[in-house]
């Protein structure tokens, strides 16, 4: 595995960060979490991460406007989008703008973990293995 | 890789167009025959019956309505099982529903003059001088049919992602728009969409199994734990839903069930997942 995947997670349910920051650690990442997404927001134009996880429906700041932001800054970063409110509408509109993948919660970290692996070696890092 | 579907007022055109654009970008192209096939097969029904299903008029199906049931739910069974596939082409109605749900499921309405549709007319087995009406009156059935099947109007734009006039453009004009527009990012298959289709696939194959038992039943699944809603009788509502679980749990795919006699109840429930 690469060293040190810079991720940064943005969930206002704090459970969501606690379960997945470990769960993300085991593979190499290293896991910014924000409940707030104007701090996060903050921090996406001030450091670059290799990939941003963000929930969809959050307040003030919704996922959309966080993606929107990171394509701004960078080309580089994937975007995943995590959501209770999955519809074919969003998953389109998230694609559309520059997402690399959206998953609907509930989920399994596992599954979080393959997309990571996937947008990894879409950004051209080899040997990338997750369980 | 996206799916493609393709609409049209005479499902023969749709179909002839099909065959075209399977031939030029290598889609698989899944017809009705094909899907027929394939449910007759799998559930050991005449083709006869199921293609009576897909090509008859409403008043002469309203007489075979549980027939009808079954036979809708066992073709979208196996439709579903279709599009786990990459680079399947359909065209018309069937499961239109199912196909709605689906992110990477390009929808395209193809629309042509009576005359265009004379001159396509080997796609139709109509005596020529018969043409003009034959085609108007198929048009009719199929409008009429697809009312019936799922309540929806094949006029209304929202059904569509896009239009294609093919009286204003040539065949492979229309075939290159089609080929753009499935190139958009918001048609490709992600996490999500594909997820989506593995739930389609149980929901419809539990569907075609309870569809003898209760062809009212209304089924959601999420990776594999699924909820149905069954009244049953008053006097066995217990017995019903212990028989239901019985049965369901040894369907490939499925991995839990849970059963509702109150639709309220199973609305809420199965709509959290």
């Amino acid at each position: 595995m690469h060293n040190k995947i810079s991720v940064l997670l943005i969930d206002d349910e704090p459970i969501v960060g606690n379960r997945l920051k470990p769960a993300l650690a085991k593979i190499g990442c290293d896991v910014d979490v924000f409940e707030d997404p104007q701090k996060a927001l903050n921090q996406i134009r001030s450091s670059e991460y290799d990939v941003v996880i963000t929930d969809i429906v959050m307040n003030n700041i919704n996922g959309i406007q966080v993606l929107e932001e990171v394509r701004k800054k960078s080309q580089k970063t994937r975007v995943i989008i995590i959501t209770g409110f999955a519809t074919a509408a969003l998953a389109r509109e998230a694609m559309e703008k520059g997402a690399f993948d959206m998953i609907a919660k509930p989920f399994k970290p596992s599954d979080l973990r393959r997309i990571i692996a996937n947008a990894l070696k879409d950004m051209g890092y080899q040997d990338i293995e997750v369980q | 890789m996206p799916i493609i579907v393709l609409f049209s007022n005479l499902p023969e055109f749709a179909q002839g167009v099909s065959r075209v654009l399977a031939e030029k970008t290598g889609f698989k192209y899944v017809s009705d025959a094909d899907l027929i096939k394939d449910a007759a097969k799998r559930y050991s029904v005449a083709e006869e019956t199921l293609t009576r299903t897909v090509e008859c008029k409403p008043g002469v199906l309203q007489r075979f309505c549980s027939s009808k049931d079954k036979c809708m739910a066992r073709l979208e069974s196996v439709l579903a099982e279709r599009l786990l596939e990459d680079n399947i082409l359909r065209s018309g109605f069937i499961g239109y529903p199912m196909l709605q749900k689906v992110s990477h499921v390009l929808k395209v309405r193809l629309l042509c003059g009576i005359k265009d549709l004379i001159e396509l007319s080997r796609l139709v087995d109509i005596p020529g001088d018969q043409l003009e009406k034959g085609i108007k009156r198929k048009e009719e059935n199929y409008r009429a049919w697809v009312q019936y099947m799922y309540g929806l109007d094949i006029t209304d734009s929202s059904l569509y992602d896009m239009t294609l006039n093919v009286g204003n453009l040539n065949l492979d004009e229309a075939i290159d728009s089609i080929l753009h527009t499935v190139g958009h990012e918001r048609f490709q298959p992600m996490t999500f969409s594909l997820g989506c289709v593995r739930d389609q696939v149980v929901s419809s194959r539990v569907k075609a199994f309870l569809v003898d038992l209760d062809p009212k039943a209304e089924i959601k699944s999420k990776e594999g734990m699924v909820y149905v809603y069954s009244r049953g009788s008053r006097f066995n509502r217990k017995d019903h839903a212990r028989k239901i679980k019985e049965e369901l749990i040894r369907l490939e795919g499925v991995k839990q069930v849970e059963v509702y006699s109150q639709r309220e109840l199973f609305k809420s429930v199965s709509c959290g997942h």
